[in-house]
């Protein structure tokens, strides 16, 4: 596997468990992780946000206050924000399906189920450093680019004005 | 650097983050990652205390749940206790807690309303947690731990399908 330097990226840990942000802390120092810094909610990390330029941000999905799904929201709709296209890890206990899918609807670049081992962080880590995503805007969406892949194969609608079979059916 | 597409913008990503990090030649972050894994693995000490805590929290909570305390409210709070725990358990190998604690958020979130039966389904679950911690078991390969996993299962699995009254 790929090894990284880390050291001169500063991440931002929002997670408001004072046990898991030191779980994240510890994993993310152990993998060489310049700076660390944590926010305790939504609302503390885009204070933070708005004050220095970050390299990745980790965050938690259920805080009281300001949860993640409305932080991530909040900063990918904000045109002036300082770091409205940091990528953004969203980590979570709660894997169904509709959390995947509000996650990604959201503006999150990737997503962690948790229980997660530091494997499955640096795998995310190396996701975003290695196969970042395009930004999309669209009237109702901001965000990196919901379709991941890139498959030659694929013979369906792209739902673009380009594609003409979305064009031919809509 | 955008690309108008009907009503579709695309934005150039910077990535800020591969311009500074370095690929490291000839270095394989295997060795890096089973040393951080050992690493995390001494914050286990800090769980146990984490789990006195959490038990303790959905104790008192089950007690409102079943005296004149606020159902809904109570069930709540054991569910907030419970999706802390079930991320945190897993991490340092409690196998086990996490698949309980995440049976009871899931049997929350499915719930179309939280009654009595609900509040006992949630107590079963809890009662398991507490048996769990009593006899130490880790996960779902111990007898034990296989039964109740069994037994939870059962009892969410007849509620979904509408067999969960009496």
């Amino acid at each position: 596997m790929k090894y990284y330097d880390l050291s001169d990226i500063r991440v931002l840990v929002v997670d408001d468990n004072r046990f898991m942000r030191n779980i994240l802390h510890h994993m993310l120092k152990t993998l060489g992780a310049g700076k660390i810094e944590h926010a305790r909610d939504g609302g503390e990390a885009l204070a933070l946000l708005a004050e220095a330029d970050y390299e990745l941000v980790l965050s938690d999905w259920e805080m009281e206050r300001m949860n993640g799904c409305e932080f991530v929201r909040t900063l990918r709709g904000d045109r002036g924000a300082r770091n409205r296209l940091v990528p953004i890890i969203m980590v979570t206990a709660n894997g169904m399906i509709h959390t995947v899918l509000e996650a990604r609807d959201s503006g999150v670049t990737e997503f962690l189920v948790k229980p997660f081992s530091v494997d499955a962080l640096y795998r995310r880590i190396l996701m975003v450093i290695e196969s970042p995503r395009q930004f999309v805007k669209t009237k109702d969406y901001f965000g990196p680019d919901r379709r991941r892949r890139n498959d030659p194969e694929y013979k369906g609608p792209f739902r673009r004005a380009s594609d003409e079979k979305s064009r031919a059916s809509g | 650097m955008s690309d108008d597409d009907d009503g579709v913008e695309f934005i150039s990503n910077p990535n800020r983050i591969r311009s500074r990090v370095k690929l490291v030649p000839g270095r394989d972050a295997s060795e890096m990652i089973s040393r951080a894994d050992r690493s995390v693995g001494q914050l286990a000490g800090g769980f146990s205390e984490i789990l006195s805590e959490s038990l303790e929290q959905v104790t008192a909570a089950r007690r409102d749940v079943e005296g004149a305390g606020d159902r809904e409210m109570g069930i709540a709070r054991i569910r907030k206790v419970l999706h802390e725990l079930r991320g945190q358990a897993g991490t340092f190998g409690y196998t086990l807690i996490s698949q309980i604690a995440d049976s009871c958020c899931r049997f929350i979130d499915r719930a179309p309303t939280l009654g009595p039966r609900e509040a006992e389904i949630v107590a079963m679950h809890v009662d398991a947690l507490l048996a769990v911690r009593a006899s130490d078991i880790k996960d779902a390969t111990e007898p034990a731990g296989a039964e109740l996993v069994t037994g939870l299962r059962q009892v969410t699995q007849q509620h979904a399908a509408g067999k969960g009254q009496g």
